[in-house]
């Protein structure tokens, strides 16, 4: 379980970025700081054994958050639970406890081999040699480590690389797998392995999840629910399905036989539906209708059209997690201060 | 206790492993060692070239204790300084923070099998070749007994001063002026190029109060004789004082970047 709960962090930065020679010359000579605040107030649940989604847009918070989860980062105030662990409290069994997979980081040893590196984190989380093998056997099952197992990770493509990483956080079999883009730089079939693996790994151990990812791919494949965080503050929290009703606009396509003038027949449909419906003519015999979702239904544009043509198809898709998201990192939040 | 004994055994392999990786730097390290101590030992048989003794050190004397000097630097490089530094300047100390043991014992352990490897395959080596080359002054029983734990302290100080030179990365981002400072100073300060005796009163004074005395003069004055009974004691005292003082400074420095706590690199 992972309970967070009014976490606020801030930076200071020095501002002596000014541009130019000039620029630096006077950055010598500033004591300036700016202030980022990268967390305002989060809070949120992640129950034992789901896997949970957290998402925002870049700067929005999601690493510093997965790091104070993490035990790497001190939040300015408020608290966090993880496993039923202050981060801070017990350094050693936190770590032991959770796994950790930060996408462009490595926490392998650069110049041993594959296998080395697997040797000493058994070594290191005092792992039972028939879970080991038994998470080898499994890893090498799924992610193909056998082909590089032998070679030191410094010598790996960040796609292999990727792979020994996502291994290594589940190697100790931890209660608690924390995934900071994951999937970076892996292709289509090994991301669908590593969706895999995970959710393999949380239906057998009951390991609860959360992931940030900008790959919907990702979101979809692993996670239950989600977590929104926009400018350090969640904006929304639920289960993807829910949030796929959220969409803010639906769209209907609509195919037709008989003659009638394009332009006026959408024209028709508009004001039936009514502001702020868009119709848009797309090609022949063929016209795509979005808008509120109260507006645009199936049902509604059918009756807008009824009398006038002959209706051949009619194909209403449901919003994609992308468009969904996309709404709601846009749609404004309500002003804070001090970012 | 045996999970953690278990797990610094694991990372002093992987340290092992790790520094025989490179060893074309161990050869450079060697060649640069040989070269500068024979550009001193040239300077100071000049020196010595109308003299017999300075400060009561004779050629022979003085040969020993640089060559000892120059040797222990060696085991002072230990490149805990060089791999902190990098981690927390990329931001990559997190992933040795999601570990299930010390931070900095971590990188104290990582530094033992480097030091190990340096002592087989640079001093030793230059030893032998030295002794073949140049008259050495032979060191007493009772002077190699007290060099070696001394010596042993020493390289500890170079580990704790380098987390410590490492840890300053939190605060200024690059080390690279704090390192190069750092090795003038110990370079100097710690008479491993000059033996103290022949500096400035004044200034010997204020160098014996300093911690850089421990990590060369220390040990090679014990190995030289220079140093014995009460003095002896006391000398290896002052070390573990300022072994005991270094620990204590890099715990509460660890403790102020964790609070401190930020990542480069997002």
């Amino acid at each position: 379980m992972i309970e967070a709960h009014e976490l606020t962090k801030v930076f200071r930065m020095r501002a002596d970025t000014r541009p130019g020679l000039w620029g630096a010359v006077r950055g010598l000579f500033s004591a300036e700081t700016t202030e980022v605040r990268a967390l305002d107030g989060v809070s949120f649940t992640v129950p034992a054994g789901e896997r949970t989604a957290y998402l925002g847009v870049n700067g929005a918070g999601k690493s510093t958050t997965i790091k104070i989860l993490a035990g790497v980062l001190t939040p300015g105030s408020g608290h966090c639970r993880v496993d039923g662990r202050e981060p801070r409290a017990d350094r050693n069994a936190h770590a032991r406890a959770i796994g950790v997979v930060f996408g462009h980081r490595t926490q392998l040893w650069w110049d041993l081999p594959v296998t080395e590196s697997f040797r000493i984190l058994a070594r290191l989380h005092d792992l039972p040699p028939a879970l080991a093998e038994a998470n080898r056997l499994l890893f090498d099952e799924l992610l193909d480590l056998g082909e590089i197992a032998d070679r030191p990770v410094r010598t790996l493509s960040l796609g292999q690389r990727m792979r020994a990483e996502i291994a290594a956080a589940l190697f100790h079999a931890p209660r608690v797998l924390l995934l900071d883009e994951p999937t970076i730089g892996l292709d289509l079939l090994l991301k669908d392995a590593v969706h895999e693996l995970v959710n393999r790994v949380a239906r057998e151990r009951g390991t609860t999840v959360l992931l940030t990812s900008h790959d919907v791919a990702d979101i979809s494949a692993i996670c239950e629910r989600v977590v929104v965080v926009d400018a350090g503050r969640v904006v929304h929290t639920g289960y993807l399905h829910e949030l796929l009703r959220r969409a803010p606009t639906r769209t209907v396509r609509l195919e037709y036989a008989g003659d009638v003038d394009p332009a006026a027949f959408a024209h028709h449909i508009r004001l039936e539906l009514g502001d702020p419906v868009t119709v848009t003519p797309a090609g022949r015999r063929r016209v795509t209708v979005q808008g509120p979702p109260e507006l645009v239904t199936p049902q509604r544009v059918l009756a807008a059209v009824t009398g006038l043509v002959a209706v051949t198809d009619l194909v209403a898709p449901e919003p994609t997690l992308g468009e969904v998201l996309r709404a709601l990192y846009v749609a404004p939040q309500p002003a804070r201060g001090g970012r | 206790m045996r999970v953690l004994a278990r797990g610094y055994g694991a990372l002093l392999g992987a340290g092992w492993r790790t520094a025989l990786t490179y060893r074309g730097a161990l050869l450079l390290t060697a060649l640069t060692t040989a070269f500068s101590l024979v550009i001193q030992l040239a300077v100071w048989q000049a020196v010595y070239a109308n003299q017999r003794e300075i400060a009561d050190y004779d050629v022979s004397t003085m040969t020993t204790y640089l060559l000892a000097g120059n040797l222990l630097a060696v085991l002072l490089s230990n490149r805990v300084d060089d791999t902190l530094a990098g981690d927390i300047y990329r931001g990559d100390h997190i992933t040795g923070m999601l570990r299930p043991i010390g931070f900095l014992g971590t990188h104290a352990a990582v530094a033992l099998p480097y030091l190990a490897v340096r002592l087989l395959l640079v001093v030793a080596p230059l030893l032998v070749c030295a002794a073949g080359a140049f008259t050495l002054a032979a060191p007493g029983l009772a002077g190699l007994a007290w060099f070696v734990p001394a010596a042993l302290l020493a390289t500890t100080l170079g580990i704790l001063l380098n987390l410590l030179v490492g840890l300053v990365g939190f605060v200024t981002t690059s080390t690279w002026g704090v390192r190069y400072l750092k090795g003038t100073v110990v370079a100097f300060c710690s008479g491993q190029l000059v033996p103290l005796e022949l500096m400035p009163d004044a200034t010997r004074r204020v160098l014996e109060c300093l911690p850089f005395t421990a990590m060369v003069a220390t040990p090679v004055r014990l190995l030289i004789g220079r140093l014995e009974g009460t003095a002896a004691w006391q000398a290896v005292g002052v070390q573990l004082l300022w072994t005991a003082l270094g620990l204590l400074a890099c715990g509460a420095a660890w403790r102020a970047a964790l609070r401190r706590g930020e990542v480069n690199g997002g």
